[in-house]
């Protein structure tokens, strides 16, 4: 089980909402849970699989969920991440984590697969959110 | 509602269907996605669109075959996702490209399995080349 790699930074969208960028150096098979601690909206997602190292597409899952484990848990969101490209996906007034939102990344989609990226490829993933679901 | 489709710009198009549990595929051919937009205004719970880069020789066993998007639509809600994916930071976006086909269901499911579809419409819209 790698190590949490996630950095978080705050920011003003206007008057008293604040909104938190998040980003992950090193998505794998290691889910990130409950990255906002509690309900949240996700307005932003872009994520990169363009490390030097052989490997295949990604599979970034995004689960509603508090503590999900990676291959049995059922995600909500399954995106591919393909070989050697950035995918940026814009959510206009975002989704929303009722519970909060955990997520990992392996290399099958769906709901099964519990193997990351190869140790020497970086999945780079940054989430934009906002606290609660409103 | 049957599929239809209109094109505006080169081999770009408007597919426009009803997502529900039988599987429809959109192409049988490697094809580009752009975006999706889902209408699942019409239900009282989630629902979840499912896309499998595959085609008909593939094919596609509902609830077993493992799809490569999931998107979870919110009870009453609707949702837009363009897919703007570069080879490079600073590159021109392309969208997300199926090299086997592309095939879409709807299910009340999200991951892998589900089989049963949303009990009224949703409807959905997919820009592909």
């Amino acid at each position: 089980m790698s190590t949490p790699t996630i950095t978080k930074a705050d920011f003003l969208l206007g008057g008293d909402l604040k909104g938190t960028t998040i980003r992950d150096a090193d998505v794998d098979e290691s889910p990130e849970l409950d990255v906002m601690a509690g309900p949240c909206r996700l307005t932003h997602i872009r994520a990169g699989n363009v490390d030097s190292a052989a490997d295949a597409a990604m599979y970034l899952k995004l689960y509603d969920d508090l503590n999900p484990t990676v291959g049995t848990s059922v995600p909500d969101y399954v995106f591919e991440i393909p070989l050697n490209k950035i995918v940026d996906i814009p959510l206009g007034a975002g989704i929303v984590f009722v519970n909060g939102l955990s997520f990992a990344c392996v290399t099958v989609g769906g709901t099964v697969g519990t193997t990351g990226p190869v140790a020497t490829k970086l999945i780079t993933a940054n989430f934009t959110l906002l606290p609660g679901v409103s | 509602m049957a599929v239809s489709s209109s094109g505006f710009l080169g081999t770009s198009q408007f597919v426009d269907l009803e997502v529900n549990a039988t599987v429809e595929f959109l192409s049988d051919a490697a094809a580009i996605l752009h975006g999706i937009f889902v209408d699942n205004t019409q239900n009282t719970v989630d629902s979840f669109v499912k896309i499998w880069d595959t085609n008909t020789t593939g094919g596609v066993n509902l609830g077993t075959t493992v799809p490569d998007l999931v998107l979870r639509v919110a009870a009453g809600g609707t949702i837009f996702l363009p897919f703007l994916i570069a080879a490079a930071a600073i590159a021109n976006p392309e969208g997300w490209a199926l090299g086997t086909g592309l095939a879409v269901a709807c299910v009340t499911a999200g991951g892998t399995g589900g089989t049963t579809g949303p009990t009224n419409a949703v409807k959905a819209t997919l820009i592909t080349d």
